[in-house]
C-alpha cells in the first residue's frame, strides 16, 4: 500500500471521527470529481446531485472503516457508494420510471467514430458537437483517479510533462506511459460510456438539454 | 489479430484527445458545483456527521458491495423508501448492474482500468438467474447468455462459449477486426453480425440473424449467411443444417432484446362510445363489468366479449358501440339486453337490410346495422341509453390463429379504459386439452382442467384494462404431434361426404434455399401516411421502420418512400444499410411520416418503388448475384380505389391490379400496425408475390417483430404453394375441392389446407407442391386419422370460401365460368348464400339488430342457430341495475381522461367567466354581480377609490390540484386607473399575481388583455381579461366590466409561448408563416432530412455537416401555438402539427378552422418559432432555393449556414421562449437554498417538495384572508400550509 493511500485511509477514519479540519481536506479533495461523476447520472439536476454528494459523502463517513485502498482509490470507492443513493434518489424524485434511452442524441454515428478514436483524426463535425464535449465530461470523471488527475493536469490546466512528473512525484518517463495509459483508458471509457450512459438519462432532461444547445 | 485496435495508433489518439480535451475545457458543459452550494453541502456534512453517530447497524441492503453495514438516518430512509417502492425495483436493478458494470470496467487493475491493456485478465460469466443475461464487452459487442450458460472473455474481441446458448450482436471494429467465438469443437468468426451459438457437449451450432459468420473446425471452414444454421463437430467439417426459422432459436432472448423506449403508447379503443347531441364530443361509457371467453379447438378460437356498461349521466343518450377485432376475424355474433331480454343480431341480405333499417328509422326506431367495410374494425349504433342504467352488449368472433412449430400464439385485444372496471372475468377453454400447455404472458391464469378441457381463468376487481390477453398454447412435450393432424366434420351422419381439414406444420419438409448464393435484398420500403392512420399508428410505423433497418443485413439497400395521395422519397436512389444515415432517416420519416391527409394512393407508391427498384436491380452486387427486389409496405392495406367507383368491386378491382403490377416484379412484404386492417388485401398481395403479410398491434414489441420479420424473410419458403389430395391407392381424389390457408410455406409455419370431399373419398395423403428459390419443391404428407364432428369446420370452410369468390383469379373454383350468369352476379349470388348460411358479414350480407322479436319475424331475419359452434352461454333475460338518482358531480365529457400526448401540457384547465357591473356616482356606491360564485364588493365611502373583492371563478375545470379560488382587487379612481388583480387558481400549488395596468379612457371603452407567469415551476398561466368601462366626466357613470379568464396549465418546457396582447405579435408574420408552411420550410426541412452520408447526391464536406448539425439541433423542440381562430396548436419540433386543442368558445371555432384547412387538403405544416431564426432571409431565400439538387446544394447550404449562424449570434432570441424557464428554475434555485438555510438537515424529498412549493409571504398573506372566506364557507378547518 501506497503511503498517498495510507494517508487517505487515515484522512477519512479522521474524518469519520469528528475531526473537522480532516473532513474538510477530505471534502475539498473529492468533492469535484464525485459531483462531476454524479451530474450526470441524476440527469444533469444540480439539486439533486448536490443532495447525492451530501450523501454519498455522509455515508462514506459511516462506513470508513470498509474502505480498502488496496482495493480501490478512495475516489473509486465514493462513486460505488453513490450508485446505490442515486437510485434511490431518482426513484425518490419521481423520475420517470422508463429512463429512456438516448440513443437518438448520441446517435450511432457518433459511435462509431468514438470507435476509431485511435485510428483516424476526428472531424470537426464531432469535434463541435455539443455532445461530444459532454461525453469528455462523462469520461474524465469516471476514470481512474491517475489517469483523470493525469488528464486534467495535461489537458486542462496546461503542465508540461515534467510539472506532471514532479506533481505525481513519478519519472518522467513514467509520467509519459501514465498518459499514454490514460488515453488509452480514456478511449475506452469512452466507448463503453455511449454505450453504458444511454441508460441513465431521464427523457426530460435530455430534452432540456437539447432546447439550451438549440439556442447556444 | 487484434493488436491495432488494442493499441491504435499513439499519435493519432494522442492528437485526437487533445483536440477532444481543449474543445471540452472551455465548454459550458462542464458540470461545477457553485461556490455557495460547495459550502453547503461540507456544513450540512459536518452538522449530520456530529448527530449520526459512528455505529453500525444492520442495514446491509444499501451497501454496494453487500457486506457493508450502513447507519444513519439518511440510508436507513433510503432503504425504506425502497420497501415502499418494489414496483421499480426490477428497473433499478438493471440500471446497478450496468454501473456495476461500468465499475468492474473500470476499476483500478480492471480491463480497463490500471492494468496492462495487451494481457488482460479472463473474466467469466455464467448466466445464473431464470432470465437471460446481458454482458456489454469493451469493444461494445453485446452477449445475451441463456440461463445456465457459461461465457469466458479470453482477450479482446475473443471469447469462448463453454456450454449453452448466447446470442451476440457483434459491433463493428475499426479495421475489420473480426470477432471469435470459440467452442470445444471449433470456432466462428463473425464480422459485425448478430448470431446465435449454442455449445454442447457434443457438438455447437450457430444460427445468424445479420450479417455473416465463418464457422472454422480444423482447415475446414463454412460461410453462413443470415437466415442459416452451422453446426461444428468433433469430427469432420462444419456442415450447413436444415434452415429452421432463428428467431424461433432466440425467442428465450425477446425480453432481453426488447428496448423499453420502444413501446408505443396505447392508443384508446372506445368500447360504448356515448353522444348527447346538445354536448357534442363522444366518450366512453364506464364499464361495470367485462367476460372475456376464449374458446379454442383445432387452432380455431371463438372469442366472446360481454360488457356491461353504465350511462352515468341523467340524460338517454345514444351510443356507437366499436371494437377493433383481430385481423381475419370473423364476427359471429352480436347480443344486447333490450329492457331485460336478449336480442340476437341477424343476418339479412344488404339491400334488404339497407331498406329495413330505412323503415325502422322512419318511425323513429332505432335498429342497429352492421354492414361490410373494408378492415377490421366495426362501429353499430346502439339507442336509447337510459340514464343512470346499465346496457350489456355481447359480441363474439372466430378466427383461425396462425401456428408456429405446432404452437399457437395468440393476441386477444381487450377495450382501453382509464377507468377502472367494476369487475373482470377471463375464461380460456381449450378444447382436446389433453394435448396442449397453455400459458399467458399478460395475466397470471390459474389453471385447471375441467372434461378433458383445459381451462384458465381470471378475474379481478377495478382493473384498469390496457393489456391485450396474450395466450400462448404449446403442443404437450410427450404428446408427439402430428405433421399432418386433420379434423372432419361429415354433411350428414354416416357419410364420408364432408368437409375436413388438414394443418399441415412445415418442420422437416427440407425446405433449404436452392442456390447457395443469395443475392442482397434491396428494399423499396413504402411508409403508407393516409389519412386512415392515426398517429399511434403513424409512430409506431416509424418506429418499426427504424427498427427494421437496424435488423436488414449490412449489405442490403434500401429506401423510403412516404406515401399517401402524394409521394416523397428518402432518396433518389437506394443507400446501402450500413451507409445509411439515421439521423437523416429519422428526421425524413418524422417529417414525412407524419400525419397527412389524402387517400392511400397504393398504386402509384408501388409504381415508383419498382422503377426505383427496376434501376438498382441492373447493376449487379458486390456479389456479383443480382439483387432480390423487396417492397415493404408498412401500413393498413386499406386501399382507396382510384375513380369513381366505391364498395367491394372497386377494392377488387384494384387489388387485382396491384397484383398483376407486381407479379414477377418484387416481393411483397406487407407489415400492417394498429387496427383497422385489411389483412385480406396484404395476404392477397403477398401470395401475388411470393411474400408475406405481418400484422402487428399497436402495443407490440417492435424490436422483436422487426427481428422476427427479418427472420422469417431470411429463412427459406416454398411459394406458390398447391396441395393435392391423394386417396387410399396413391391416386389424386377425385371431386375433392380444396382451399389452402395462404400459398407460401416457410419452415415451422403452419398451413391449413381445408377440403371438401365428396361421398366415397377417404383422403390419405397431402402432396404440397410449389417453388422453393425458383426450383421445384415437392413434399407428401400422411394424413393423420381424423378427429371427427370438428364443428368449427363449416362455417372455416364458408369464409375462406367467401376468400376465394372475392378473388376473381380464384373464384372459377366455385362458379361455372360457362354458366350465363356473369361471373360477378354468380360469385355475388353464393357470397350471399353463404353469409346468410354461416352467419357472416359480407360485401353483401349485413348484421342487423333489431328491438323486438316481431320485427325479426316480420323482416325474415336469420340469427345465429343456439346449436352454433362453442356458443357463449348468456341467460335469455337480465335485469340491468338502475342507480338511485342522487346528484354526482358529473359533468360531459368527464370519462373522456385521455392520456395526455406527447405534447408538453398537463391536462389542468381552469376557465372562469365574471361579469360585474358598476353603478355610481362620484365614487360612491359600486354594485357587483357575476356569474358564478363572485361575491360581493365592499367599497369604501367618500373616496376616489372603488375597490372590489371577489371570491371566485366559477366554473371550475378538471384537472391537477382541482378546485380554485380567485380573489379580485379592483381599484379604479377618477383620473386613471390601475387594475390590480390577484388570482390563487390552485390553492395548493400555485401563486399567482397579475398586474394590468391600464389608461382609463374617460367616457370611453376600454379594453385589456392581462397575461401572467405564475411562480409555480413547471406551469404557466395565461388570462385573457376584458374591461369596458364608462365613466362620465363629473365622476359618475357606469362601469361595465366582463372579464374572461382561460387559464391554461402545461408542462415543462415552455419553448416559445404566444399570447394575445404579446407584443412579438404585432408583426403576424411572426404568426402567420408559423402555420403556413413556405419554400423556405421545405427547403430547409429537405435539407434537416438529407442524409450525411455519402450517396448518389455526392459527399457532403466537414463544413456543411456541421452546419446541417447546428440546425438539425436549433430544430428541435414543441410548440404551443394559438391561432386567430381560437385553436391550439401543438407543433412538433419538425414543424408538423401534432393535435390541435381549443377550448370553450373558441373550441368549435378552432375544430371549423381545422377542418377547413383539411379541406384545403393541406394539413398546415407550422414551423417553430426558434427555427424560424433566419426568417427575415427567408423570402428571398425561398425565392433562390427552389428545388433541392446538386446545382441549388451550395446556395441551399448558404441558408443553413445563415440560419445557424442567426441562432448562434442571438441567443436571446432563439431563447426567447425558454426565458420563463430559465427564471422559474433561477427562482427554484434560490427558493432551494433558502429552504436549506432554514430547515437545515431535513432535505427529504417531502421538505423539499414544499420548499419548491413555498410562496411569496405577501402573496400568501392576502391569499390567506380568501382562503379563510372559503373554508369557512365549506365549513371546513384553516388552510393548509
Amino acid at each position: 500500500m501506497s503511503r498517498e493511500s495510507e494517508r487517505t485511509r487515515d484522512l477519512l477514519r479522521a474524518a469519520a471521527s469528528g475531526d473537522d479540519a480532516a473532513l474538510t481536506e477530505l471534502y475539498e479533495r473529492h468533492v469535484d470529481g464525485l459531483y462531476a461523476f454524479v451530474f450526470y447520472r441524476v440527469g444533469r439536476d444540480p439539486s439533486l446531485a448536490e443532495d447525492v454528494l451530501q450523501e454519498t459523502f455522509l455515508a462514506g463517513l459511516e462506513r470508513a472503516s470498509q474502505f480498502d485502498p488496496a482495493r480501490g482509490s478512495l475516489h473509486m470507492w465514493l462513486c460505488t457508494l453513490s450508485r446505490n443513493i442515486i437510485r434511490a434518489q431518482l426513484r425518490a424524485a419521481r423520475r420517470p420510471r422508463e429512463l429512456a434511452a438516448t440513443w437518438a442524441r448520441i446517435d450511432a454515428t457518433l459511435a462509431q467514430v468514438f470507435q476509431a478514436l485511435a485510428d483516424e483524426p476526428l472531424g470537426d463535425e464531432v469535434l463541435a458537437r455539443e455532445e461530444t464535449r459532454e461525453l469528455v465530461h462523462m469520461t474524465i470523471a469516471n476514470l481512474p483517479d491517475m489517469y483523470r488527475d493525469a488528464l486534467e493536469r495535461k489537458y486542462v490546466q496546461g503542465d508540461s510533462l515534467r510539472e506532471i512528473a514532479g506533481a505525481l512525484r513519478v519519472s518522467e518517463v513514467a509520467a509519459k506511459s501514465l498518459l499514454a495509459r490514460a488515453r488509452r483508458a480514456f478511449r475506452e471509457t469512452f466507448t463503453t460510456l455511449v454505450d453504458a450512459f444511454a441508460e441513465l438519462e431521464p427523457a426530460g432532461a435530455a430534452t432540456s438539454a437539447r432546447a439550451v444547445k438549440g439556442g447556444a | 489479430m487484434t493488436q491495432q485496435h488494442e493499441t491504435g495508433t499513439p499519435d493519432v489518439l494522442e492528437r485526437n484527445i487533445d483536440e477532444l480535451m481543449r474543445r471540452a475545457a472551455g465548454s459550458p458543459a462542464r458540470p461545477r458545483l457553485e461556490p455557495e452550494a460547495r459550502a453547503r453541502v461540507l456544513g450540512e456534512l459536518k452538522r449530520r456527521r456530529a448527530g449520526g453517530g459512528q455505529g453500525e447497524a444492520a442495514q446491509g441492503d444499501a451497501a454496494p458491495t453487500g457486506d457493508a453495514a450502513p447507519t444513519g438516518g439518511a440510508v436507513i430512509e433510503l432503504a425504506s423508501r425502497r420497501r415502499r417502492r418494489r414496483t421499480i425495483a426490477a428497473v433499478a436493478v438493471a440500471l446497478a448492474a450496468c454501473l456495476a458494470l461500468v465499475w468492474t470496467q473500470l476499476r483500478p487493475g480492471g480491463r480497463l482500468g490500471g492494468g496492462d491493456a495487451s494481457a488482460p485478465e479472463l473474466a467469466l460469466h455464467h448466466a445464473r438467474g431464470v432470465d437471460a443475461e446481458t454482458i456489454h464487452l469493451a469493444d461494445g459487442t453485446r452477449v445475451i447468455l441463456r440461463p445456465g450458460a457459461t461465457l469466458e472473455e479470453l482477450g479482446p474481441r475473443r471469447v469462448r462459449l463453454r456450454s449453452g446458448d448466447a446470442l451476440l450482436d457483434v459491433a463493428k471494429a475499426p479495421g475489420e477486426a473480426p470477432f471469435t467465438v470459440e467452442s470445444a469443437h471449433g470456432r466462428a468468426v463473425v464480422l459485425g453480425t448478430r448470431f446465435v451459438m449454442s455449445a454442447a457437449a457434443e457438438r455447437a451450432t450457430a444460427a445468424v440473424l445479420r450479417g455473416r459468420v465463418r464457422l472454422e473446425s480444423g482447415d475446414e471452414s463454412l460461410v453462413l449467411r443470415a437466415g442459416e444454421h452451422g453446426l461444428v463437430a468433433p469430427a469432420g467439417a462444419p456442415q450447413r443444417l436444415p434452415a429452421t426459422r432463428v428467431s424461433h432459436d432466440v425467442e428465450w432472448a425477446r425480453e432481453a432484446l426488447a428496448r423499453e423506449d420502444d413501446a408505443p403508447p396505447p392508443i384508446r379503443r372506445g368500447n360504448l362510445l356515448a353522444r348527447n347531441p346538445n354536448w357534442g364530443g363522444e366518450w366512453p361509457l364506464p364499464l361495470r363489468a367485462m367476460k372475456l371467453d376464449v374458446f379454442i379447438e383445432d387452432g380455431v378460437a371463438r372469442t366472446t366479449v360481454d360488457q356491461t356498461f353504465f350511462n352515468p349521466s341523467y340524460s338517454q343518450l345514444e351510443g356507437v358501440y366499436s371494437f377493433p377485432l383481430p385481423p381475419e376475424a370473423a364476427l359471429s355474433r352480436l347480443a344486447m339486453y333490450v329492457d331485460g331480454t336478449l336480442m340476437e343480431g341477424g343476418i339479412i341480405e344488404r339491400q334488404r337490410g339497407r331498406d329495413v333499417y330505412e323503415s325502422i328509422v322512419h318511425r323513429r326506431r332505432d335498429p342497429a346495422l352492421l354492414e361490410w367495410m373494408q378492415g377490421n374494425s366495426f362501429r353499430v349504433r346502439v339507442f336509447p341509453l337510459p340514464g343512470r342504467t346499465e346496457k350489456r352488449v355481447l359480441m363474439s368472433y372466430t378466427r383461425r390463429l396462425d401456428g408456429l412449430y405446432g404452437g399457437y400464439r395468440a393476441r386477444v385485444p381487450l377495450p382501453e379504459l382509464d377507468q377502472p372496471v367494476g369487475r373482470v372475468e377471463i375464461a380460456v377453454r381449450v378444447a382436446d386439452g389433453e394435448r396442449w400447455e397453455l400459458g399467458s404472458s399478460s395475466h397470471e391464469l390459474a389453471l385447471s382442467r375441467d372434461a378433458g378441457a383445459r381451462v384458465g381463468t381470471w378475474s379481478s376487481e377495478q382493473v384498469t384494462l390496457g393489456r391485450d390477453l396474450e395466450l400462448e398454447l404449446r403442443p404437450r412435450r410427450d404428446t408427439a404431434p402430428a405433421r399432418a393432424a386433420t379434423s372432419r366434420r361429415a354433411l350428414t351422419p354416416d357419410d364420408h361426404a364432408g368437409e375436413g381439414a388438414a394443418r399441415v406444420v412445415g418442420t422437416g419438409l427440407e425446405l433449404q434455399h436452392g442456390r447457395g448464393q443469395r443475392g442482397e435484398r434491396g428494399c423499396g420500403a413504402l411508409n403508407d401516411t393516409s389519412a386512415s392512420r392515426d398517429a399511434a399508428a403513424l409512430r409506431a410505423q416509424r418506429a418499426l421502420m427504424l427498427r427494421l433497418l437496424g435488423e436488414l443485413d449490412e449489405r442490403d439497400e434500401f429506401t423510403i418512400v412516404a406515401f399517401d395521395r402524394s409521394r416523397r422519397a428518402l432518396s433518389e436512389g437506394f443507400t446501402r444499410v450500413d451507409q445509411a444515415d439515421p439521423a437523416a432517416v429519422r428526421a425524413f420519416l418524422e417529417r414525412e411520416g407524419a400525419a397527412r391527409v389524402g387517400d392511400t394512393g397504393l398504386s402509384a407508391a408501388l409504381e415508383q418503388a419498382l422503377e426505383m427498384l427496376e434501376g438498382a436491380a441492373s447493376q449487379p452486387g458486390p456479389d456479383g448475384a443480382p439483387m432480390e427486389p423487396h417492397v415493404l409496405y408498412l401500413g393498413d392495406g386499406m386501399l382507396t380505389p382510384a375513380g369513381a367507383g366505391a364498395g367491394a368491386e372497386a377494392v377488387t378491382a384494384e387489388l387485382a391490379a396491384l397484383r398483376e403490377q407486381l407479379a414477377g416484379k418484387a416481393t411483397f412484404v406487407g407489415v400492417s400496425v394498429g387496427d383497422p386492417v385489411d389483412a385480406r388485401a396484404l395476404q392477397s398481395l403477398a401470395d401475388a408475390s411470393g411474400g408475406l403479410h405481418v400484422a402487428l398491434p399497436i402495443g407490440a414489441d417492435l424490436a422483436w417483430s422487426a427481428l422476427e420479420l427479418v427472420a422469417t424473410l431470411n429463412t427459406a419458403r416454398a411459394l406458390g404453394v398447391t396441395a393435392r389430395l391423394q386417396g387410399v391407392d396413391g391416386r389424386p381424389l377425385e371431386g375433392a375441392t380444396t382451399l389452402l390457408s395462404r400459398a407460401s410455406l416457410a419452415d415451422g409455419e403452419e398451413l391449413v389446407l381445408l377440403a371438401r370431399t365428396p361421398a366415397d373419398a377417404r383422403p390419405q395423403r397431402v402432396e404440397l407442391t410449389g417453388t422453393v428459390d425458383g426450383a421445384p419443391w415437392t413434399a407428401a404428407l400422411e394424413l393423420a386419422a381424423p378427429r371427427e364432428d370438428a364443428r368449427y369446420l363449416p362455417r372455416l370452410w364458408a369464409q375462406a370460401e367467401i376468400d376465394a369468390l372475392l378473388d376473381p383469379a380464384r373464384r372459377d373454383m366455385f362458379i361455372d365460368a360457362g354458366g350465363e350468369e356473369a361471373p360477378e352476379d354468380a360469385a355475388r349470388r353464393e357470397i350471399t348464400a353463404l353469409g346468410l348460411e354461416h352467419f357472416l358479414v359480407t360485401p353483401y350480407t349485413s348484421l342487423l339488430v333489431l328491438e323486438r322479436e316481431e320485427q325479426y319475424q316480420r323482416f325474415a331475419v336469420r340469427r345465429p342457430p343456439e346449436d352454433a359452434w362453442a356458443r357463449y352461454p348468456a341467460p335469455r333475460e337480465w335485469t340491468p341495475r338502475r342507480d338511485a338518482e342522487r346528484w354526482v358531480e358529473w359533468t360531459p365529457g368527464e370519462h373522456v381522461i385521455r392520456r395526455p400526448a406527447p405534447v408538453l401540457q398537463f391536462p389542468a384547465m381552469t376557465t372562469g367567466w365574471e361579469y360585474t357591473e358598476r353603478y355610481g356616482l362620484g365614487g360612491l356606491g359600486i354594485v357587483g354581480a357575476g356569474f358564478g360564485a363572485r361575491g360581493m364588493p365592499t367599497t369604501p365611502w367618500g373616496s376616489a377609490w372603488a375597490g372590489g373583492e371577489s371570491l371566485g371563478l366559477g366554473l371550475i375545470g378538471t384537472g391537477r390540484g382541482g378546485g380554485g379560488v380567485g380573489e379580485g382587487v379592483i381599484g379604479l379612481d377618477a383620473a386613471g386607473a390601475s387594475v390590480i388583480t390577484e388570482d390563487l387558481p390552485d390553492l395548493m400549488n400555485a401563486e399567482t399575481r397579475t398586474r394590468v395596468t391600464t389608461a382609463l379612457d374617460r367616457g370611453g371603452w376600454r379594453e385589456a388583455d392581462s397575461f401572467k407567469r405564475v411562480a409555480r415551476p413547471q406551469q404557466q398561466q395565461h388570462a385573457v381579461s376584458k374591461s369596458s368601462g364608462l365613466l362620465g366626466p363629473l365622476g359618475w357613470g357606469v362601469t361595465r366590466s366582463p372579464r374572461r379568464a382561460a387559464f391554461t396549465s402545461y408542462a415543462p418546457w415552455p419553448s416559445g409561448y404566444q399570447y394575445v396582447g404579446d407584443p412579438t405579435l404585432d408583426d403576424l408574420s411572426e404568426l402567420a408563416p408559423a402555420l403556413f408552411e413556405d419554400g423556405f420550410d421545405v427547403a430547409r426541412e429537405r435539407l434537416l432530412a438529407s442524409p450525411l452520408a455519402e450517396g448518389p447526391g455526392g459527399r457532403v464536406d466537414d463544413d456543411a455537416r456541421e452546419l446541417l448539425e447546428a440546425a438539425r439541433r436549433a430544430s428541435i423542440g414543441r410548440l404551443r401555438l394559438r391561432t386567430p381562430e381560437g385553436a391550439r396548436l401543438w407543433l412538433d419540433g419538425r414543424g408538423g402539427a401534432s393535435s390541435a386543442r381549443a377550448r370553450g368558445r373558441s373550441r368549435a371555432r378552432g375544430a371549423r378552422a381545422l377542418r377547413r384547412r383539411d379541406a384545403g387538403g393541406e394539413l398546415p405544416r407550422a414551423r417553430p418559432r426558434r427555427a424560424a431564426a433566419g426568417r427575415p432571409d427567408r423570402a428571398r431565400a425561398a425565392r433562390r432555393v427552389g428545388a433541392l439538387g446538386d446545382a441549388a446544394r451550395r446556395d441551399a447550404r448558404a441558408l443553413v449556414r445563415r440560419v445557424a449562424a442567426r441562432a448562434a449570434r442571438a441567443p436571446a432570441d432563439a431563447a426567447r421562449g425558454r426565458g420563463a424557464l430559465d427564471r422559474v428554475r433561477a427562482r427554484r434555485r434560490r427558493s432551494r437554498g433558502r429552504a436549506a438555510a432554514a430547515r437545515p438537515g431535513r432535505r427529504d424529498a417531502a421538505h423539499r417538495d414544499r420548499a419548491r412549493r413555498r410562496v411569496d409571504h405577501r402573496a400568501r398573506g392576502r391569499g390567506r384572508a380568501a382562503l379563510r372566506d372559503r373554508a369557512r364557507r365549506r365549513g371546513a378547518g384553516g388552510p393548509d400550509e
